[in-house]
């Protein structure tokens, strides 16, 4: 019989566990997966999310019905205003409470100025994973100047606040409008520039292209929405598919790409912003004149009747829906936010990062635009 | 698109809409796999949420599946109640890999078993060992308030902290 | 000896390093604040990837239960002249989450902090105005936070281990769960 310590020893040593995040530069937010590793491939993946648990569910239900509407646009960080938004055509449809053209024209502007913020900040984060740090200054900055537009508009740089059940709380400032037409110029101009800095670069294309490639059919089965799923080839966006606000009456286009790597997933997000400043571009001229609200009972006295109801909003990362139970007291019964970005950290990442190269794990990560507030609540 | 809500009903199932773009089926516990595997044969092949309702009154949990179908632009709202006392249901794993994670987290927040779903650890909260924190009979401000509320006297038998300087 | 400890701690105050550590949703206000727009580099802050090199750590908001353990980790793991810097409001008394289970509410009563910013979201300019008073506080040789931190050790161990070492139910009064099996 031989004995070779050696070789033990090596078996045993053969696999080692690698935390990403909560604290590491290749994660996004605080959020951790544990990988096992076999030199430089992953084995194995362990989802540990919870360190941005706050229980919004729990204190939804013990807050008034328009209370809540401080307290939602935490859940998802660089985009709050689609929980706005979706809350309050959940409880605009179940009061059957009719809004004005004017306000829907203003949701759908905050609506795709917050989607062209988070892709901007989206795609800086792959420049941050790639080490292309350029992209991160660029596109931090010019995200930075829709900051200043929504100041203006709500007061908050971040959380804005600004939607109410039967319409926004103000309306436009005198020469919003203007001002936004004039980003909009900028960041037209701007758009080559990242084309050829961010897309035409052989860098962020030899780490991306062919990296992670998502099928249609796994896409569909793993709950993928908005642009990753499209990325897939599945062209399906609330917008086009069940309008609401003022979409139908809005032109565009949902742009195709239909790799399903992780090079499309970001041109995916690049060509939607096109599109959103076309979206914009055409509110600008279309918006109509008339009040911004219509009256709505006072917030004690503020009742939803009886029933459910499922809103949703398709966000910068896909499908954020609020399914809202009211029994017709004062507070919300139950809520229950299903995040875009749920299935694809907590469960499609599982599966999808066993077999990379431990360098490719962040791109991955960065390419899908996960959020982890959005899924630990 | 009455064709698929008159269909279900034709399955003794109560069914309706809710919206435009959505329709709640209310199904018994033993009949939930079959409507949801009916389903998603018609077409519901995305999976978008699972929830759950404490309706602490009539003693059940309502369970919420919520999914999808890309084809018809439509969204089901599959709906089932299971005793409050005895939360056990089938996990429908077998249908949709994803159900995992979320019948994962409703086991956490509400307590519910999933029979067949072997990965039930703790997935939010850690150290956990109250009531299942979402329950309705949960007072989170009363937790909250014994377990951070800061109190002065509260020393553990070792001096306060001076400031220094 | 004290002539020396001036020089060390005007020094100090000139090279902060960040942990580049995102607790909270303040973690928004911080590519800004980094990048081009406001650009902290000038104050000499930079953020820094492991809490071995850096200096300052910054609690970037509310703190769950399970972050609130890796931040004991990583503060203690943190070398000695080491400052921590309380972002928004959910520090100072838990913020919006006052009734939540699983947010701590007074930052203080865990890790030793330094300075607070009031606010949610404090602003990128309120930020840099935080770092530059407490590079103030440092060359002046305020900000011992650290020093408080070993003195009192034993007060806030009691008060982690209360949070995050539980061995039974908070909410005693309240019946044993119906679990099955």
């Amino acid at each position: 019989m031989e004995l070779n310590p050696l070789k033990e020893s090596n078996d045993e040593y053969k696999y080692y566990e690698l935390f990403i995040g909560p604290n590491h530069p290749g994660i996004e937010g605080n959020f951790s997966y544990v990988l096992k590793m076999k030199g430089h491939s992953v084995v194995e993946v362990t989802a540990d999310p919870g360190l941005l648990h706050r229980g919004f569910e729990k204190l939804m239900e013990r807050r008034l019905w328009t209370q809540n509407l401080a307290l939602i646009p935490r859940i998802c960080v660089p985009e709050p205003d689609v929980n706005e938004v979706a809350y309050c055509m959940g409880i605009e449809h179940m009061m059957k409470i009719e809004v004005p053209k004017r306000a829907q024209y203003i949701r759908v502007i905050v609506l795709e100025l917050a989607r062209i913020a988070s892709f901007l900040f989206g795609m800086s984060g792959l420049g941050g994973t790639t080490g292309h740090y350029t992209s991160v200054q660029w596109l931090v900055g010019d995200r930075d100047y829709i900051l200043d537009l929504f100041e203006w508009l709500t007061g908050g740089r971040v959380y804005h606040i600004y939607q109410y059940p039967g319409g926004v709380k103000n309306d436009l400032p005198v020469g919003w409008l203007d001002k936004l037409s004039e980003y909009l110029d900028y960041l037209e101009k701007r758009l080559p520039e990242y084309d050829k800095f961010i897309f035409q670069n052989p860098i962020i294309q030899k780490r991306t292209v062919g990296l992670g490639y998502i099928s249609a059919e796994d896409a569909i089965e793993n709950g993928l929405t908005g642009p990753n799923l499209r990325a897939s080839g599945v062209m399906y966006d609330i917008r086009k598919a069940q309008p609401y606000l003022v979409y139908n009456e809005l032109d565009f286009e949902i742009p195709k790409t239909g790799d399903g790597d992780a090079f499309s997933r970001v041109l995916q997000r690049r060509l939607e912003l096109a599109e959103s400043i076309k979206i914009l571009r055409q509110c600008v001229k279309q918006i109509p004149d008339g009040p911004h609200k219509t009256k709505v009972p006072n917030p004690f006295q503020f009742r939803v009747p009886k029933g459910s109801f499922y809103s949703k909003v398709e966000s910068s990362r896909g499908e954020f829906g609020y399914y809202i139970v009211s029994d017709g007291d004062v507070k919300p019964y139950r809520v229950y936010v299903r995040g875009p970005s749920y299935s694809i950290g907590l469960h499609y990442a599982t599966k999808a990062l066993v077999g990379m190269r431990i360098e490719d794990v962040p791109v991955w990560i960065h390419t899908t635009d996960m959020c982890p507030p959005d899924f630990d609540r | 698109m009455d064709d698929i809500l008159n269909e279900i009903k034709a399955m003794d199932l109560k069914a309706s809409w809710l919206g435009d773009w959505e329709f709640e089926v209310l199904t018994p516990k033993d009949r939930l796999a079959s409507t949801l595997s009916y389903l998603k044969l018609k077409g519901f092949k995305a999976f978008m949420g699972l929830s759950c309702v404490d309706w602490i009154e009539d003693g059940t949990f309502e369970l919420v599946y919520i999914i999808q179908s890309y084809d018809l632009a439509l969204e089901a709202i599959v709906k089932t109640k299971i005793p409050r006392q005895k939360p056990v249901i089938e996990s429908m794993r077998s249908l949709w890999g994803l159900c995992e994670v979320y019948e994962r987290e409703m086991h956490e927040f509400f307590g519910i078993e999933f029979v067949g779903n072997p990965n039930l650890k703790p997935f939010f909260l850690e150290n956990w060992l109250d009531t299942p924190p979402l329950r309705k009979d949960f007072d989170t401000l009363a937790f909250s308030e014994e377990l951070f509320e800061f109190k002065e006297d509260e020393t553990h038998g070792i001096k306060p902290p001076k400031r220094i300087e | 000896m004290s002539e020396w400890n001036e020089i060390v701690d005007y020094f100090r105050g000139r090279s902060m390093w960040m942990l580049h550590y995102c607790t909270g949703c303040g973690a928004i206000e911080l590519p800004p604040t980094m990048t081009s727009r406001w650009d902290m580099e000038r104050f000499g802050i930079t953020p820094m990837a492991t809490p071995r090199q850096a200096d300052i750590l910054l609690i970037t908001g509310y703190l769950a239960i399970k972050t609130l353990k890796r931040v004991v980790y990583t503060y203690e793991q943190m070398q000695a002249p080491k400052w921590v810097l309380g972002f928004g409001s959910c520090t100072i008394n838990g913020g919006i989450y006052w009734d939540s289970y699983n947010v701590i509410e007074r930052l203080d009563k865990y890790i030793p902090v330094d300075i607070y910013i009031a606010g949610c979201m404090p602003r990128p300019e309120a930020i840099l105005d935080a770092f530059v008073k407490l590079k103030e506080m440092v060359q002046k040789g305020e900000a011992k936070g650290y020093e408080k931190y070993v003195k009192n050790y034993e007060w806030y161990k009691a008060n982690q281990d209360r949070v995050l070492k539980r061995t039974e139910p908070v909410l005693k009064r309240i019946e044993k769960v119906t679990k099955i099996g």
